[in-house]
């Protein structure tokens, strides 16, 4: 307990310094280059275990009034302080261009693609990228050449994600130093809600009627298979398939009505609005599975019946964005 | 590029490779000590070593952890038993050695390679602390390189670079740290002597003179080539045959073996001069374990932490534990204890009973017919001289009464042997007489314009009273074998005698013995300019610099000016470097394309790319439409087409389109 709150001590200490270094700063629209201003250095744990050696080393130097001793000390420490040089000029004058980042669901973690281009004659070495505390990028980047990285950015929930401040450096190459910059691109990256199950199951309906009653899937001709729900008729499970996936499909057949599938807000009206969305999100994965036809309402948002990727990803965006009023021209 | 699942860059695990590096790091840095680690040492530090290098091809050993605690409680417990302590200078080392290969066995994250790594720095520091010779050194540094170089390995990405990569930026490093390593070495504030006290364990095999002499010590001291000491004189040194450098006086004998007797101090050496002939001269002793110095003659002047005795020795307060370097005058002309006091007389008369029984009836006869005591002494080198006496290394052993066997029966003797009985006589006969031991002669190295003084040079010779002379020295020796004095031990003895290669006749101008010469002047100026350096040395640095009676004060002050202007050099430097390596090909080949344009009349406007200035250029020059074009189209495509930019042969063949256009 004591431990984890030590950490989250730790962890506000380092946002609050890195807000204070970068109060500055300014968003970057497309690509920034770490010139020698935006760059910091400073020693590591190792450094400082480094340099405590070093006075051991001295004190035992002195001790013996040893010359050999006395020039390793000293070639030590001439070679720690040339190794923050080193490490200063493995970060400098790096070109970052910010990329795109594909839309990803809540818990999901968002990768930007980031170009890092190195305009220098020398080669760069052990590049860490890192968002937060989150899982890092490390890369290399040969001379005048450039390379792509994904930023991973943990997506917590829907909306749209914008990462803000992210960090680059190196200690590369001994370790004791520590380069560092940090770069706030002006780029975000779409969130749809997490799918969840349940056992609601999306509204079908026969075109033009009032049809509540009739089930979707007529008995004729046989039409595929989908998942399993509550609601469907045992006779239609494909038990044979059932014996070798684990979950439960349903044979579909179709019958002579034309049906329409909707994905409606109002059909979970039990649920608060975040389960809503996830499970219309499931629905729509579901559709794209099944290659199914499908419309979907929810308040402010109505999408006519239709198939493709286009049609779910305007579905998903609306549910992405729903209540994000900043964004609500995006979607209509 | 690689994405790793730990959060911590820190926490990242250690590669097979790296492991490598650091095994091999460590083993370095081990093999430094293995000379004079005790050989169990030795063998378990190089076994956990290959250990671990062959656990790298293994899945994990579970039952690892229990052993290696056995293994450390065992390794601790052994170099306690091994040195009775567990601190100081040999013990420290062996504890060193074994629990940074324990370490090396358990790593296995990049910080504990890295902690690995550190320590290797820290144990080739402590090869230093039993020898600082040049080949240990050079060892030592070569071995720091390679340390840097796996350091920086350990902190590579995953895609590593080539061996001779990192080796050259470690050599970089390396390279550009020595102008701050001398500037230290030079100005960091030494201070005299230990900060603690350092258990007496060093240098307990070391040959040199003892403070005792039976025959056959000497003899024994001629078969090794170690230097005893090197000398510089200011001006011209005295020749071979005057190169007597006095050590142990000996007057207690007890008929077999000759001893120190303690003195008193003198105070004052100039009351004895003859003339002011000095000669200034700079010895640098090694290390001897022994509290006494070596000097020409009578020593005028005396270094600090020592002093002069009443048998003229040069004594050192605290035993030569390591090399001494100290500068003094020295007289060779002199009288010295005019008067003798009666204690001094009967000390350097005192004879056992019942000894050389056969020595004194004949110095008795001699007694009866001499004027003087001076005659004495020329009637005793006489008798060397006339009977078959021979200068030899292998005397045979003497039983009883060794001064009457080697007067009357063997007649085979080195140094010791003649010094021994001249001054048995001499007593015999009521003059005073004491034996000195100490080094004769020397060679002299024209590379570096020194003498070599080596163990194979110490002698043993007479000192006798004489009044109005008093102490005057005589080497019975010289009676013998004249050659010994005026030419040297390797001309003195025959070719039979089977001696050390260094002193056979003819091996002085031999090339083996130019390349020791050569090899021994380097070792000289190592030892006066960098082992010899301290306190002492940085005074008359700054002495010479201009400074009055310098203090640590003035060195602080000197450091950090010195360091800041380097440091800022240093600055200034890679500021430099960066400007230069900071234009992006790419963008001068287009720089150089539209300044050709420009000169044409048609400069690129800021708010259009590349192909729109191409397409623009085509238009108002239709003959130069195909090749702006294609540069220009190369240069986009280049510039934002290529995911992972443009590779050294789209550059070349951009630039041969910019040079091609010729206008």
């Amino acid at each position: 307990m004591s431990l984890v709150s030590a950490l989250n001590i730790k962890q506000s200490f380092r946002k609050r310094f890195a807000d204070w270094v970068t109060r500055h700063h300014r968003v970057v629209a497309r690509e920034t280059s770490l010139n020698r201003r935006r760059l910091y250095i400073l020693p590591t744990s190792y450094g400082l275990y480094f340099a405590s050696l070093l006075i051991l080393m001295l004190l035992a130097a002195m001790n013996y009034s040893n010359s050999m001793a006395f020039m390793l000390t000293f070639l030590l420490a001439g070679i720690g302080h040339n190794a923050m040089w080193y490490t200063h000029r493995n970060l400098l004058n790096l070109q970052i261009t910010k990329g795109n980042c594909a839309p990803v669901h809540a818990g999901d973690d968002a990768s930007f693609k980031l170009t890092i281009y190195n305009p220098t004659a020398k080669p760069r070495h052990a590049i860490v990228l890192q968002w937060e505390d989150h899982e890092y990028t490390c890369t290399d980047i040969p001379a005048g050449e450039s390379v792509h990285v994904d930023l991973k950015v943990h997506a917590s929930k829907r909306g749209r994600l914008y990462p803000g401040r992210f960090k680059i450096y190196t200690r590369f190459p001994l370790g004791m130093f520590q380069a560092w910059s940090w770069v706030n691109f002006d780029m975000s990256c779409l969130v749809y809600p997490s799918p969840v199950q349940s056992s609601h199951s999306p509204n079908v309906s026969a075109s033009g009627e009032d049809g509540e009653e009739q089930r979707g899937e007529g008995r004729d001709d046989y039409n595929g298979m989908r998942s399993y729900q509550a609601s469907d008729s045992p006779r239609h499970i494909a038990w044979k398939v059932a014996a070798r996936h684990e979950d439960l499909l349903t044979k579909q057949f179709s019958g002579q009505t034309n049906t329409e599938i909707w994905l409606d807000w109002q059909q979970l009206q039990d649920l608060d609005i975040e389960q809503r969305l996830s499970i219309l999100c499931h629905w729509i994965l579901q559709m794209r599975t099944q290659q199914q036809r499908f419309g979907m309402r929810i308040p402010g948002f109505t999408a006519e019946p239709a198939m493709g990727e286009e049609h779910e990803q305007r579905c998903l965006l609306a549910l992405a964005l729903y209540g994000n009023h900043d964004d609500q021209q995006i979607i209509a | 590029m690689t994405t790793k699942t730990a959060t911590e860059f820190e926490h990242r695990s250690l590669s097979p490779l790296n492991a490598t590096w650091a095994i091999i790091t460590v083993a370095l840095a081990l093999a430094s000590h293995l000379r004079h680690l005790p050989i169990w040492i030795s063998v378990l530090s190089v076994l956990l070593l290959l250990t671990r290098y062959l656990l790298l091809f293994r899945r994990p050993v579970r039952s690892l952890k229990l052993l290696l605690g056995v293994t450390a409680v065992a390794s601790i417990s052994g170099v306690m038993l091994q040195y009775g302590t567990l601190v100081g200078r040999d013990a420290g080392v062996a504890l060193l050695a074994l629990m940074l290969s324990l370490k090396v066995m358990e790593m296995k994250q990049i910080r504990d390679a890295m902690l690995a790594i550190f320590l290797s720095y820290f144990l080739v520091m402590t090869s230093f602390f039993f020898s600082q010779g040049i080949l240990v050194s050079l060892y030592g540094f070569s071995v720091v390189v390679l340390i840097t170089g796996a350091l920086s390995a350990l902190n590579e990405g995953k895609q590593t670079t080539s061996l001779a990569y990192k080796l050259k930026a470690s050599a970089g490093m390396f390279a550009y740290a020595i102008p701050i390593m001398l500037l230290l070495f030079v100005l960091f504030p030494r201070l005299p002597g230990p900060l603690w006290a350092m258990p007496q364990n060093r240098h307990s095999g070391i040959t040199g003179l003892g403070d005792e002499m039976t025959p056959g010590n000497i003899s024994q001291l001629i078969q090794s080539d170690a230097v005893a000491f090197r000398v510089t004189f200011d001006n011209t040194p005295p020749p071979a045959r005057d190169r007597y450098w006095r050590g142990p006086v000996m007057s207690s004998y007890n008929g077999r073996s000759w001893r120190m007797v303690r003195s008193g101090i003198l105070t004052d050496t100039e009351q004895f001069l003859s003339s002011r002939d000095l000669f200034n001269y700079r010895i640098t002793l090694e290390a001897n374990n022994k509290s006494w110095l070596f000097a020409l003659g009578l020593p005028v002047t005396h270094p600090q932490g020592t002093a002069i005795n009443t048998d003229f020795m040069l004594l050192s307060k605290k035993p030569i534990d390591k090399k001494f370097r100290y500068e003094i005058e020295s007289s060779l002309d002199y009288i010295i204890d005019e008067e003798l006091t009666s204690k001094s007389r009967a000390q350097n008369l005192q004879l056992p009973a019942k000894t050389a029984t056969r020595t004194r009836r004949l110095v008795n006869e001699w007694r009866g017919s001499a004027q003087s005591n001076s005659d004495i002494v020329n009637q005793a080198l006489q008798y060397f001289n006339s009977n078959p006496f021979v200068y030899t290394l292998k005397p045979p052993l003497l039983k009883k009464d060794p001064v009457d066997q080697f007067m009357f029966e063997t007649r085979r003797g080195f140094c010791e042997h003649y010094a021994s009985s001249f001054v048995v006589m001499m007593r015999a006969a009521g003059i005073p007489a004491r034996v000195v031991t100490g080094y004769q002669g020397g060679e002299w190295n024209r590379l570096g314009n020194y003498i070599l003084v080596r163990q194979s040079d110490a002698h043993a010779w007479a000192e006798v009273w004489l009044t109005g002379k008093g102490w005057v020295r005589v080497d019975p020796t010289a009676a013998v074998s004249p050659d010994r004095v005026e030419l040297g031990i390797s001309n003195a003895l025959g070719d039979e005698e089977n001696l050390p290669f260094f002193v056979r006749a003819g091996y002085s101008n031999s090339i083996v013995n130019r390349l020791s010469l050569l090899w021994d002047s380097a070792n000289y100026r190592w030892d006066t300019w960098v082992l010899g350096f301290g306190p002492e040395q940085q005074r008359a640095l700054l002495s010479r610099l201009g400074l009055d009676n310098p203090g640590w004060r003035h060195l602080i002050y000197g450091m950090i000016i010195g360091l800041v202007s380097l440091l800022s050099l240093y600055a200034l430097l890679f500021a430099w470097h960066y400007r230069n390596a900071r234009i992006d090909p790419l963008v001068k080949l287009f720089h150089q394309f539209s300044a050709k344009m420009t000169r044409q009349g048609i400069p690129p406007q800021p708010y259009e790319g590349a192909i729109d200035y191409g397409r623009r250029v085509s238009k108002t020059r239709p003959e130069l439409a195909l090749p702006v074009q294609r540069i220009t189209q190369l240069y986009s495509h280049l510039r934002y087409g290529k995911p992972c930019g443009p590779g050294p042969a789209d550059l070349q063949l951009l630039k041969k389109l910019v040079r091609a256009l010729q206008i």
